[in-house]
């Protein structure tokens, strides 16, 4: 693939990665910046290991969830000044604002738990998928999947 | 609240992301880099290459031209030995002389090469 090929690749399916990757991060925007950039780069870096596009999907999903993990690990110092310019439009403040109680109710859900859910419920990801993709088995996924889903019902009911 | 609801409030999640354009731009400006860090890397690697087969070379040569001169030397040293009064210290170096020899070889070989080596390196650096 050329580099050409993968930014108009990237540049198509980008939304849905960065929406994701903006739940998981629990709205916080910037940082759900920094783990796709990153995430691309590094896919970038080894994608001469893909065979199929197909796989690309999934591929980049599992490296998003791994440079998530090492963001979360290390602590953010700074924001580019770039990515100031665009925090705080009304747009975006009003639209964040609607999301509040389901970034909060996310955000109660521990990491694996997050990531069976967003990835069962936003992008349609089957048990067997995400389990591949986490590199763990179906019985565990089905069980994040099983315990998140209650947290969310009980989060998501009493913010209502 | 049930599974459908759930999925409903996740499928319907659509915020307002940054500007795709400014993403864009900025995952462009870090590909050049990587692409720049990749040819710089594959550069060192082929110059490293390089002075590595040169300082093999030499190396071998070397090698050759002094077990080539080995015999010769053989001679030098009997004469030496024949013309000179027999001493301890002397006597040791003559006796163990092919030991004496192979070693002397394959550190001027080994010093040939490490030479060899970092000059190819600077070369190719300046070129």
């Amino acid at each position: 693939m050329t580099r050409e090929q993968y930014t108009e690749y990237v540049t198509a399916t980008q939304g849905a990665f960065r929406r994701f990757l903006l739940a998981m991060c629990c709205g916080d925007g910037a940082l759900a910046d920094d783990v796709a950039q990153e995430s691309y780069i590094k896919a970038y870096l080894a994608i001469d290991n893909i065979r199929e596009l197909s796989h690309f999907n999934a591929w980049i999903y599992k490296i998003g969830y791994n440079t998530y993990l090492n963001h979360r690990r290390g602590v953010r110092m700074f924001t580019s000044y770039d990515a100031v310019d665009d925090v705080c439009t009304p747009e975006r403040a009003d639209k964040a604002f609607d999301y509040q109680s389901l970034y909060a109710a996310v955000g109660e859900l521990p990491d694996k738990e997050r990531m069976a859910v967003l990835l069962y419920y936003m992008q349609n990801y089957s048990a067997g998928e995400i389990a591949e993709l986490m590199e763990t088995s179906d019985e565990a996924v089905r069980q994040y999947l099983s315990r998140g889903r209650k947290k969310l019902r009980i989060l998501l009911s009493e913010e209502e | 609240m049930d599974d459908d609801k759930i999925r409903d409030i996740l499928g319907r999640f659509n915020p307002q992301l940054s500007s795709s354009e400014r993403f864009m731009s900025e995952l462009s400006r870090n590909l050049e880099s990587v692409e720049m860090i990749k040819r710089h890397a594959a550069e060192v690697r082929r110059r490293s290459r390089r002075a590595v087969v040169s300082a093999a070379v030499v190396g071998l040569i070397t090698g050759m031209i002094l077990m080539w001169l080995m015999p010769y030397l053989q001679g030098a040293v009997m004469k030496v030995q024949g013309a000179m009064p027999s001493i301890a210290g002397l006597n040791v170096i003559i006796d163990h002389y092919m030991l004496i020899s192979w070693i002397v070889t394959a550190l001027v070989c080994v010093v040939v090469s490490l030479n060899v080596y970092e000059l190819s390196l600077s070369v190719s650096k300046r070129s």
